[in-house]
């Protein structure tokens, strides 16, 4: 087993190294937007920073939703092209002879999986340390006052193992072309629906207020104070994530040869 | 035949990095920025090499040494070892639960219904629920502890001081190693007869203790990745869960034990541990330890078994 996780890393090692440093390069480039800004007004950099950091009304930092969420979604969406690279038909059959079998080539891409959400989930980690510490220097800002999403993180990386559980036996049945088509038209379909109902539907509120509610029950429900079944609910889903991720293991396993027969070459 | 000189020189240098890489920057960042904001504070970036350092001396020292990474227990093992990572999770829970119901039997008084009426049962289980699926992803911070106590430093010095010897001298160098933490009062706060001493030792004792639990998971599993959640399990607060059975101290918010009442609540696990430590040492005397000689130890001569089933081989 060891053998087919180290091949899956060394065919996959620039998807890994990008999921590392996917974070530090986000905040780079904010940076780079804050020293632009700066430059191309009469603000300092510090002004410019506080100015872009922190949006006005929403009390979430912009800096940190911009650091710690883009690269979750987008090294999700990089996770499923570590499929791409081995369907063919040949690499297929050697797998199913091969003396760990289509258990053991299934098993090592989802152990990849799960490795690049923890590398993004560390990479996220340190890279809101980072944003802490320029926060300190920057505009003085001291260890209460700092809005950390620390305890989100866990819930993201379960997030991104729940669709991962959902796409991945899609994918080995009909391909990653195909099965990013089924994938697509179901996303589209939700997405549509959304703006459908941005643009028509009753909203909860005007001017952000909608965020700024999420915000608040964020924090009741870190501070322990939510509803019991919350965190119910909460536990019921990484519960579920957890034993799906292990069930959608084994139907891929049993789905494989079905998709292989199917490859063009 | 055996070769200890070269195995201690390995544990001394192992050593040496370990406690120069953590001490260092925690000595320096201490005396320039303070405890409190290198810990958790906007500082905390600059602590990583610290709780990295364990890691990094293993790495260094195979290095240097050109030991190679034999033995290094970094693969997951999953394959019929499943149930020590659920143990992981457990053992952690398991201590909390002892050492809370004997401090409430010692130092409180049995009473449900106090427990209820500030913690609902719903509210435990959903945490215990949330908390078990939760803290295991979080084992990345103490990998570096374990990836460096564990699979190095127990694997080298079992051969030279046996298995109880390392569980309490490997305890004790984890305890004190822990040292420019509990000087700054990060284990029991400052406001102790005998501090920081006392801290100290009751640290070491700690890590005797949880270290049995460390040092048998990683035995049994083959891999380093059980100690470190179950590790995390312990710092991300799983046993104090069962704080939920506390009973008779009145606002837990201001309840704090003194290291004594802490060693006194510790006895069940402390018996525990005591337990555990025998089964590795009949587990041990079942399979002998074997340093790696420098010398080539000689092939045995093949039996008949084995020339029969050379044969079976040869003929399929």
């Amino acid at each position: 087993m060891t053998g087919l996780i180290y091949k899956e890393m060394r065919q996959n090692r620039n998807v890994l190294w990008f999921s590392g440093f996917m974070a530090p390069l986000c905040l780079l480039c904010f940076l780079g937007m804050v020293l632009l800004g700066s430059l191309n007004t009469d603000l300092t950099f510090r002004e410019a920073y506080a100015d872009m950091s922190a949006d006005g009304d929403l009390p979430l930092p912009m800096i940190l939703t911009y650091c710690c969420i883009v690269p979750f979604l987008t090294t999700g969406l990089l996770s499923l092209n570590i499929f791409a690279q081995d369907e063919t038909k040949k690499w297929g059959y050697f797998t199913a002879s091969h003396p760990k079998g289509i258990q053991g080539a299934v098993y090592a891409k989802y152990v990849l999986i799960f490795l690049m959400s923890i590398i993004t989930f560390v990479s996220v980690t340190f890279t809101e340390e980072l944003v802490m510490l320029l926060d300190h220097l920057i505009l003085g800002k001291k260890a209460g006052e700092m809005v950390s999403y620390a305890g989100a993180f866990p819930f993201l990386v379960f997030i991104q193992i729940f669709l991962r559980m959902i796409d991945i036996p899609f994918i080995i049945r009909f391909g990653k072309k195909r099965g990013e088509s089924v994938k697509i038209m179901v996303i589209g379909g939700l997405f549509i629906g959304a703006i459908v109902y941005a643009l028509f539907g009753p909203l909860p509120g005007e001017d952000g207020e909608f965020f700024i509610r999420v915000y608040d029950w964020w924090e009741t429900f870190k501070a322990g104070a939510a509803q019991d079944w919350i965190y119910w609910l909460l536990a019921g889903f990484l519960w579920l994530t957890i034993f799906g991720y292990y069930f959608s293991y084994k139907l891929s396993c049993k789905l494989y040869m079905k998709g292989v027969e199917q490859y063009d070459k | 035949m055996t070769n200890k000189k070269p195995e201690l020189k390995r544990l001394l240098l192992f050593l040496l990095f370990a406690f120069g890489i953590a001490w260092i920057p925690a000595i320096i960042l201490n005396e320039t920025v303070g405890y409190e904001n290198w810990f958790n504070g906007p500082y905390v970036i600059f602590g990583l090499p610290t709780l990295y350092a364990p890691a990094l001396a293993n790495i260094i020292t195979r290095k240097i040494t050109k030991e190679g990474w034999e033995n290094s227990l970094f693969h997951l093992n999953f394959k019929g070892h499943l149930k020590y990572y659920v143990l992981a999770v457990l053992l952690p829970f398991i201590q909390g639960l002892l050492s809370n119901v004997t401090a409430t039997l010692v130092y409180g008084h049995w009473d449900f219904h106090e427990m209820l009426a500030r913690q609902s049962l719903s509210d435990y289980f959903g945490s215990i629920l949330l908390m078990f699926a939760m803290a295991p992803l979080l084992a990345w911070n103490t990998f570096g502890e374990e990836f460096g106590w564990r699979a190095y430093m127990n694997q080298k010095m079992e051969p030279l001081l046996g298995t109880t010897g390392t569980v309490i001298i490997g305890g004790i160098i984890w305890g004190v190693w822990h040292a420019p933490l509990t000087v700054k009062g990060h284990n029991f706060g400052t406001d102790y007869w005998g501090f920081p001493w006392l801290g100290i030792v009751f640290m070491s004792v700690w890590c005797i203790v949880m270290g049995v639990f460390l040092m048998w998971l990683t035995k049994k599993s083959g891999s380093i990745f059980p100690a470190a959640i179950m590790h995390i399990c312990n710092n991300a607060g799983i046993p104090h869960l069962n704080r939920f059975f506390l009973s008779g101290f009145g606002d837990l918010e201001e309840y704090e034990q003194t290291i004594p009442q802490m060693f006194v609540c510790m006895i069940p696990y402390l018996i525990l541990a005591a337990v555990f430590t025998y089964f590795m040492i009949r587990d041990g005397k079942k399979q002998k330890p074997v340093l790696q000689s420098d010398e080539p130890a000689e092939k045995p001569a093949p039996s008949a078994a084995d020339l029969q089933n050379d044969e079976r081989c040869l003929t399929e």
